[in-house]
């Protein structure tokens, strides 16, 4: 019979728990979190003192305080629907979809950050719970526009600072984020936009900062491959610094998502399928991946330690090279979004890959959309060939 | 505060009492739940299971017995026996898979898992075997299987190398396989 190490844990009883548990092992956590679940345990255990109490009902009463109620509710939904409205700050980082309800996912910002008589300003954000865009936008100095360091120089004594509830990534507290700045310096335009993802504990109500110390010269060169920036120092320091709480954050949908098996028999278990306007996220487990062999015959040389991997990281870096795409989410209107050239839209997909003891592996696939997309509208999802999602 | 001193608080002045177990055993109780059900329930859901975690506590208070267990093992039982209840109640299927990610041992067909006395006897002999491994091999093993922390976390907490900590849970998860089987590690070194 087999049986895993959990299930053995699982069963084990105070006494043998006593055995092996190390009261000197110190963990870290977040201080709120501990308010807020001493708030919720002292509340659940006063309500236990208090015991079941009958409550009788007067039928009329209750019929109008439900008519109130319901009344309340309605106007404070539509006043939600329209309380945030994304603005032209997005447009050139983001295509923002007419069918996507931006209540959830928007906050206003609203902040200038001055110094060395240099004003940067947010005005919205759009963050669901991993995904954070923020768009910046940026003065000129001496007639070019300006951007904040966001690590280009590396020099240690400029930072670029995004703290999220007081932690930043390494703390353990937000998982790890990616940033990706965007900048576009063609004329007329003066907005960075920094893509934050990784954020998986941002949650309603989290306070966002946002600090750096180093501003350059960001010039979009067309010259280069692959819209290159290239960077100049601009001679200025100075401290901005920018605090906002984030409205609305939970906004991930969970999909029902199939496993699935490839020809050369890696078989995929998806799990934790979560998805939103903004982008995507799922954990997968492979068996029976094998070593793939160098093809001789293909330009593409791939290193070794990039063919020692499941088939689905290996097509995600080709695609990448190839523009093939290995991911189609179709619309129930017909519009196709996918991570190579050719569908409607483009979506960044990463998939990760990890071995554990060869026995069975596993990876994250994660993808921020170009497009905002409405959930409820997608008809199916594909994934190498194979329908793993149908509405 | 003492175990003791905790427990007879939690007899005087419970409320009290569970203000100073949350403070201190709150980061254990969320490792714990955190780490088991993070691919499956959100923040607020966690939180809300670590906050039944010691509503339980507070409710089998009296049948505490620190000579059976210290309160954190108590504590910690509990936290996993939650974590537990959610994620069987999230998935369909409870036998082995590739769903799971743990080490899956093969064992005779002689032990019956139903029965409690059989349970015990394999949980004692996986105590038992982990203790003998020795220092830091024990604690690594503890983290990863008790706690649920990663390789990478338990490297950074006890001052190792990734490489080293995998290494050394490799060749843990050998001697305890071998032990659980009933067989000598060194027959097959």
């Amino acid at each position: 019979m087999k049986i895993s190490f959990d299930d053995i844990f699982d069963n084990l009883s105070v006494e043998q728990v006593n055995q092996i548990c190390d009261d000197n092992i110190t963990l870290d956590i977040d201080q709120s979190t501990i308010h807020s679940v001493k708030d919720n345990v002292m509340r659940k255990i006063e309500l236990e003192n208090k015991g079941n109490k009958r409550i009788r009902f007067n039928v009329k009463r209750v019929i109008a305080v439900v008519a109130v109620l319901a009344v309340v509710l309605s106007v404070t939904i539509v006043g939600a629907a329209n309380y945030f409205k994304p603005d032209n700050s997005f447009n050139q980082f983001i295509e923002l979809s007419k069918d996507v309800d931006y209540s959830t996912l928007g906050t206003d910002v609203d902040q200038t950050a001055s110094s060395s008589g240099l004003n940067f300003y947010i005005g919205q954000v759009l963050c669901d719970n991993d995904i954070m865009v923020i768009p910046i936008k940026c003065p000129k100095y001496k007639g070019r526009y300006v951007a904040p360091d966001v690590g280009e120089t590396n020099n240690d004594k400029y930072y670029f600072d995004i703290l999220v509830d007081g932690k930043r990534d390494g703390d353990g507290c937000c998982g790890k984020w990616d940033d990706e700045v965007k900048y576009d310096g063609s004329e007329g335009e003066d907005y960075c936009n920094i893509t934050l993802r990784g954020l998986s504990r941002v949650k309603n109500n989290s306070t966002v900062e946002i600090k750096f110390n180093h501003i350059l010269y960001f010039d979009l060169n067309v010259e280069q491959i692959d819209d290159e920036y290239i960077y100049e120092e601009c001679g200025v320091d100075g401290e901005w610094s920018f605090k906002f709480n984030i409205n609305r954050a939970n906004v991930r949908q969970k999909l029902d998502v199939k496993d699935f098996e490839l020809e050369n028999g890696e078989k995929y278990k998806l799990n934790n399928f979560v998805i939103s306007p903004l982008g995507f996220k799922c954990d997968y487990k492979v068996s029976n991946w094998k070593y793939a062999e160098r093809d001789e015959s293909s330009l593409i040389k791939f290193p070794k330690h990039v063919l020692n991997q499941c088939t689905l990281f290996q097509k995600n870096i080709s695609s990448s090279l190839t523009g093939d795409g290995i991911m189609y989410i179709e619309m129930k209107d017909g519009t196709i979004l996918s991570d190579g050239d050719h569908g409607d839209s483009r979506f960044d997909l990463r998939c990760e890959f990890a071995q554990e003891y060869g026995i069975r592996s596993y990876g994250e696939i994660e993808a921020t959309f170009t497009q905002t997309i409405n959930v409820d509208e997608i008809k199916t999802i594909t994934l190498l060939d194979n329908v793993i999602y149908e509405a | 505060m003492f175990d003791k001193g905790l427990v007879d608080l939690l007899h005087k002045n419970p409320n009290k009492a569970m203000s100073h177990i949350i403070d201190q055993y709150t980061p254990l109780v969320y490792t714990i739940v955190n780490n088991k059900l993070r691919n499956i329930c959100s923040i607020e859901d966690i939180e809300e299971i670590v906050s039944d975690v010691f509503v339980s506590v507070y409710k089998q208070r009296d049948s505490i017995d620190l000579l059976k267990g210290s309160l954190s093992a108590y504590i910690s039982r509990i936290a996993r026996n939650k974590a537990v209840d959610m994620l069987r109640a999230n998935f369909k299927h409870n036998e082995i898979s590739i769903d799971s990610d743990d080490f899956v041992i093969e064992l005779e067909d002689k032990y019956n898992l139903e029965d409690s006395v059989e349970r015990e006897e394999l949980g004692n002999k996986l105590v038992k075997a982990i203790k003998d491994l020795g220092e830091p091999d024990s604690t690594i093993v503890y983290r990863r299987y008790y706690l649920g922390q990663s390789s990478k976390e338990i490297a950074q907490n006890m001052d190792l190398t990734h490489d080293n900590v995998r290494q050394r849970l490799s060749r843990a998860l050998k001697k305890l396989e071998k032990s659980l089987k009933g067989e000598s590690y060194e027959d097959f070194i």
